[in-house]
């Protein structure tokens, strides 16, 4: 399924990243029916070039005003500011929740897509992926 | 990593609590702890652990659960009764939050299993209802330097404490070097037990888990809770660190495990047969 991100919010998404840069930045773009309605900009609470993590109470507040806005949790989004807008191994087991009962990983948002802004180059790489099996698979993005 | 939905709904309450947070349930999410006997102490502390998302969780219990425990160890139900306490446990731990870990040891502690037991685990807790195995995990925690949160009942009365390793805190063997001679402790079928006794001393011991595995607040290290339901009075008294201690003192004169002659007609690392086999009452 492609995902459909306004230009405003797209900026929006590329000015975080760039603003926390050398270190990842982190949000979340909630939508209706595949289309970005609101972006959410926030900490990574590791404050780290190669990881994020949301900070747990932005985390519980962002999904409250999603749910609350009757809108989706369409795409976690977080930036590579050295690296190709492609998912990393941390990035991949991130996204499984491993059941420790079974033992089994399975995605942890299933539904969620992960948008990787990438500010490797020039200008900024866009691209979102799914986990299919654990592996990443990509779905197109158009900016609109 | 981010936390998933469940987890930052299932402890919403504790993300937005000072003290604790977003980095308070993280660190309960990455802990262990141990909880030896899954009786009338062991029932809220583990229920308790496993609600607040402790990652892994160890129950260990040699006993099978009898009528006469659901009066007081809510882990198990009327439809529990015959099957091994720590299968019961388990279920209602899983039952509670099925996103944590529980790993059951249906055994008696022992000497000779201790350490493999405790080993695994950050935090043990003393559920236990018999002087041999309290003092076996007290010995046994200080040697691997793991906090012991220890709590003990009898009939109205209950206590509390942690017995931190290390940095001149006290452990039990502080308070009672050697444990009382076999004969002289009432037998624990005789004595009798309130049944909400061991759900407030048991989650006294929760609290100071969690505080110790957060850093939240002062746990009871250096200080013994007592409990009076009756008087319905907490009383705090202060515990110095023992220099002539035999585990934890200058020179440890007792350097391995020790199984003690046991109470409540039950030897250490064996089941009494079913029909000689006493109620469990926490002691």
């Amino acid at each position: 399924m492609p995902i459909e991100i306004p230009r405003r919010l797209h900026d929006r998404m590329v000015e975080h990243a760039r603003a926390e840069a050398p270190n990842e930045a982190c949000g979340v773009l909630a939508g209706v029916e595949g289309k970005a309605v609101e972006i959410f900009p926030m900490t990574n609470a590791e404050a780290s070039p190669t990881i994020y993590r949301f900070d747990e109470r932005e985390q519980l507040r962002v999904f409250d005003e999603v749910e609350r806005s009757g809108w989706d949790l369409l795409a976690f989004f977080h930036s590579h500011t050295h690296t190709e807008a492609y998912p990393s191994p941390t990035d991949i087991r991130d996204a499984h929740w491993k059941d420790p009962v079974s033992g089994e990983a399975t995605p942890a948002y299933p539904g969620t897509r992960y948008v990787i802004v990438s500010l490797a180059h020039g200008s900024p790489d866009v691209r979102a992926f799914t986990f299919e099996s654990g592996e990443p698979v990509e779905e197109e993005v158009r900016i609109t | 990593m981010t936390f998933t939905e469940d987890q930052v709904r299932r402890y919403a309450r504790h993300i937005l609590l000072p003290h604790i947070g977003g980095e308070g349930q993280r660190k309960l999410t990455e802990a262990s702890a141990v909880v030896i006997g899954a009786g009338g102490l062991g029932s809220p502390a583990a229920m308790y652990l496993a609600a607040a998302g402790v990652g892994r969780i160890g129950l260990v219990d040699f006993d099978a659960v009898d009528v006469s425990n659901l009066q007081r160890q809510l882990l198990h139900d009327t439809s529990d009764v015959g099957r091994p306490k720590v299968e019961s446990g388990r279920d209602r731990l899983l039952a509670l939050n099925p996103t944590i870990e529980v790993e059951t040891y249906r055994t008696p502690l022992t000497s000779a299993n201790a350490f493999d037991i405790l080993g695994p685990y950050d935090v043990v807790v003393d559920g236990t209802d018999n002087f041999p195995v309290r003092y076996l995990a007290n010995d046994a925690s200080q040697m691997l330097g793991k906090p012991l949160i220890y709590g003990s009942i009898y009939q109205f009365e209950g206590q509390a404490s942690v017995f931190l390793p290390g940095e001149g805190n006290p452990c039990y063997r502080c308070l009672f070097p050697e444990p009382p001679p076999p004969g002289t402790v009432p037998n624990c079928a005789e004595a009798g037990v309130f049944g909400v006794l061991p759900g407030i001393v048991g989650s006294i011991q929760a609290t100071e888990a969690i505080k110790v595995i957060t850093g939240a607040g002062e746990p009871l290290v250096g200080r013994l809770l007592t409990f009076d339901a009756l008087a319905m009075e907490f009383t705090t008294v202060k515990l110095r660190w023992d220099p002539d201690c035999p585990v934890c003192g200058k020179v440890p004169t007792v350097t391995e495990l020790i199984d003690y002659d046991a109470f409540c007609g039950l030897a250490p690392g064996e089941a009494p047969p079913e029909a000689e086999r006493a109620p469990e009452v926490p002691a």
